[in-house]
């Protein structure tokens, strides 16, 4: 049907149909769509769209009611045993959302531990790789995200978008196949988003395969392969940013962009 | 005041304090580390163990001490269990306090922020170490001044012990008492030695709280 | 089941015993208790430090220990209450100790901005106590005083160290006379339990109410 999608390397991450209802509202009603490996997926939509609910599903913080999710040819959070397919259990969960990182809007480092203790936690006690190592890589993604001066402080010592930047390298530290971050930016002062924004550029250009939902259109303009935009937990629009943000087809997604410009 | 029925006796009024210490110490330990799983399943996506925990609180909070003492000293031989004096007033009193542990316990867990468990989940932590390295140092402190006051409350239950034949320093005044007949001079030294051990408690306290305090 | 039978007459004098005794030692510490905070925030040091030395001491010692002081220190002294007196008047001089902490912390949660505030807006001394302090005063005194009386009822099974015919002393005799100590102590703890749940409602009551109106949630 579209020309473009056999051009398109092989998708990492498969979303078919995926549907959850919470509090009895149904809050996603279907959603499809593939993210190629390395490439950048933009979520955007008005506030109460559904689109954090879709973001933790994909790492399986929330488990979808139907629909599902295919991480490298995979079914993500069922395994088939003979004919039927079974839930795994959150201990069989956290294999996958090793490989798929995620980065919160409220940041929640460990606020008990310093930057450097917050990276090298989950490597160290999970994946129980020599401390030194994880110590020495840890640095690196300190220097990646412009912080190394800021190794030994703690979580309340530090602005919000260093914070962020500290989140983003612990999330890198256990070397995940994707990142998701949710508006990862929306918690911090104008002057801060940018050094954030920054980060997560280099990550795009280095070729992490990122999921992201924000609503900082010039950095989905400038970053993003793919747009998604929801209303209401559907799917309106979907294609390349430089298509879908400036030739907006549906009312609600005009709308939309009339209210985020200003 | 005839302060010789003190100083006469007081290698057994010594003796009886470090029963107390003994007895109180034991309890402290037992029933904190009782109440952890108690905590956990009272909130457990398992109905039943919810169930089972709930009625634990509640019963453990509503019955006297001094029964579950009674309970496990003079009734559970009738079901042929026997237990010396100082094991079943530490268990009555390690089940008693395990109750009230339990709620402080899950209040602490709860106050921990949500995205604190997920930052968890997300950087794929199992349960049990993300609750023990990353989840537990925080809720400690919410969770230290409630607990350690319900331990000072344990320091006092653990008087109920002479009730039930153990020579701890209430039993010792008690005998002393009706041996020398002087329960004034014999009641202040006790109440002397409470207080001071009250006292180390809440040093210790301050103790443990100064090490989750977080740096300035 | 027969000594229940048997004894049930002297279950509910003990019941009924421990019922009063409580209902006067509440009334009697939370009337005293308030007043000594009230006054020890108006005269200062003079009342206040002797208060906190009064509550340290009695929150600090062991009911029993507090008990046998009225029950026999106190005759040897000269002062003989007898079992029931001794025991109301040791509860009592521990619930103050408790109730005192309890309304000193609820008059310190008052704002003394409020005060300027009410002056401010031309309200005397009466009605500022009135409309602004005293709610305010009852919102965190409430739920601390449910708790603490929920949990000081059971306290009172250690009456029976002191010859105080409560529920637990009848329950000790019956035990001696009838040799299933397992289903006697399981009735006494029901009945300081059941007394005990009615306040560990209100206790929950109370406190739900009250976090409702102050916005925190639990
Ligand atoms: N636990 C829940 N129970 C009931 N409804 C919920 C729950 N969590 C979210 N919702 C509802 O689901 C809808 C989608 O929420 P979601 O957080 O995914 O939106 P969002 O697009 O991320 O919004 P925002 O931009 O504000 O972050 C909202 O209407 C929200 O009120
Ligand atoms: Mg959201």
């Amino acid at each position: 049907m579209e020309p473009a999608e056999a051009r398109r390397p092989p998708a990492i991450l498969e979303v078919h149909g995926v549907v959850k209802r919470l509090g009895g509202v149904e809050v996603l009603k279907g959603i499809n769509f593939t993210v190629a490996e390395g490439s950048v997926f933009a979520i955007i939509g008005a506030s109460g769209s559904g689109k954090s609910t879709l973001l933790r599903c994909l790492n399986m913080l929330v488990v979808p009611d139907d629909g599902e999710i295919v991480w490298k040819g995979q079914r993500v959070g069922w395994t088939k045993k003979g004919p039927a397919w079974v839930r795994q259990k959150e201990r069989e969960l956290l294999a996958y959302r090793r490989e798929v990182g995620m980065v919160f809007q409220s940041f929640n480092l460990f606020p008990q531990m310093t930057a450097m203790e917050n990276i090298i936690e989950a490597p160290v006690q999970v994946l129980k790789r020599p401390r030194d190592e994880v110590v020495a890589e840890a640095r690196v993604l300190l220097d990646k995200v412009r912080l190394s001066h800021r190794s030994s402080a703690y979580p309340h010592q530090m602005s919000g978008g260093e914070q962020q930047r500290v989140a983003i390298a612990r999330a890198l530290a256990m070397k995940p196949k994707a990142l998701l971050f949710d508006e990862v930016t929306s918690a911090l002062d104008p002057e801060l988003k940018g050094e954030v924004l920054t980060v997560m550029r280099d990550l795009a250009d280095e070729g992490l395969t990122m999921i992201l939902v924000s609503h900082e259109m010039g950095f989905v303009r400038g970053v993003a392969d793919e747009v998604l935009f929801m209303h209401k937990g559907v799917m309106c629009e979907r294609g390349r940013p430089e298509e879908v943000l400036r030739a907006p087809r549906t009312p609600e997604l005009q709308t939309f962009l009339q209210r985020v410009v200003d | 005041m005839e302060w010789s029925v003190v100083t006469g006796n007081a290698g057994l009024l010594a003796a009886a304090t470090l029963n107390t210490v003994a007895i109180a110490a034991t309890t402290i330990v037992l029933s904190v580390v009782l109440a952890f799983p108690l905590a956990l399943m009272r909130d457990s996506r398992v109905a039943p163990l919810r169930v089972i925990a709930g009625i634990y609180s509640w019963t453990t909070r509503a019955m006297p001490t001094l029964a579950l003492l009674f309970l496990a000293y003079y009734g559970l031989p009738e079901l042929g269990i026997y237990l010396d004096p100082v094991p079943a007033a530490v268990a009555g009193l390690t089940v008693s306090a395990a109750g009230y542990n339990m709620e402080y316990i899950r209040a602490a867990l709860k106050a921990v922020p949500r995205g604190q468990y997920e930052a968890c989940r997300a950087l794929g932590i199992p349960f049990p170490l993300a609750l023990r390295r990353l989840i537990l140092p925080q809720a400690m402190r919410i969770l230290l001044p409630p607990l350690s006051s319900n331990l000072t409350l344990l320091l006092k239950g653990s008087a109920l012990a002479s009730l039930v034949a153990v020579n701890e320093l209430t039993g010792q005044a008690m005998a002393l008492i009706s041996d020398t007949y002087r329960p004034i001079e014999i009641l202040i030294v006790v109440a002397v030695v409470y207080l001071a051990l009250n006292g180390v408690l809440v040093a210790v306290q301050k103790g443990v709280e100064r090490q989750f305090r977080l740096p300035a | 089941m027969d000594v229940i039978v048997a004894q049930f007459p002297r279950f509910l004098a003990a019941t009924w015993l421990t019922i009063w005794m409580f209902a006067l030692v509440t009334v009697l510490s939370t009337i005293i208790g308030a007043a000594l905070a009230i006054l020890s925030e108006a005269a200062g040091k003079a009342v206040s430090v002797p208060l906190a030395i009064f509550s340290w001491v009695f929150r600090g010692l062991p009911e029993l220990v507090v008990l046998l002081a009225c029950y026999l220190a106190l005759p040897a002294a000269g002062l003989d209450l007898g079992p029931v007196g001794s025991a109301i008047l040791g509860f009592t001089l521990i619930g103050i100790a408790y109730q005192a902490e309890i309304f000193r912390a609820g008059l310190a949660s008052v704002d003394p901005k409020l005060f300027e505030a009410t002056r401010a807006l031309g309200m005397n001394w009466r009605l500022t106590m009135r409309r602004i302090v005293f709610p305010q005063v009852v919102r965190t005194v409430l739920p601390a005083w449910a708790t603490f009386s929920a949990g000081n009822v059971k306290a009172f099974a250690v009456a029976s160290a002191i010859a105080v015919t409560e529920v637990m002393a009848v329950t000790r005799q019956s035990i001696a006379m009838s040799n299933q100590p397992f289903l006697l102590i399981l009735v006494a703890a029901g009945i300081y339990a059941a007394i005990a749940s009615i306040l560990m409602v209100l206790e929950v009551l109370v406190s739900r109410r009250f976090a409702g109106q102050t916005g925190a949630n639990s």
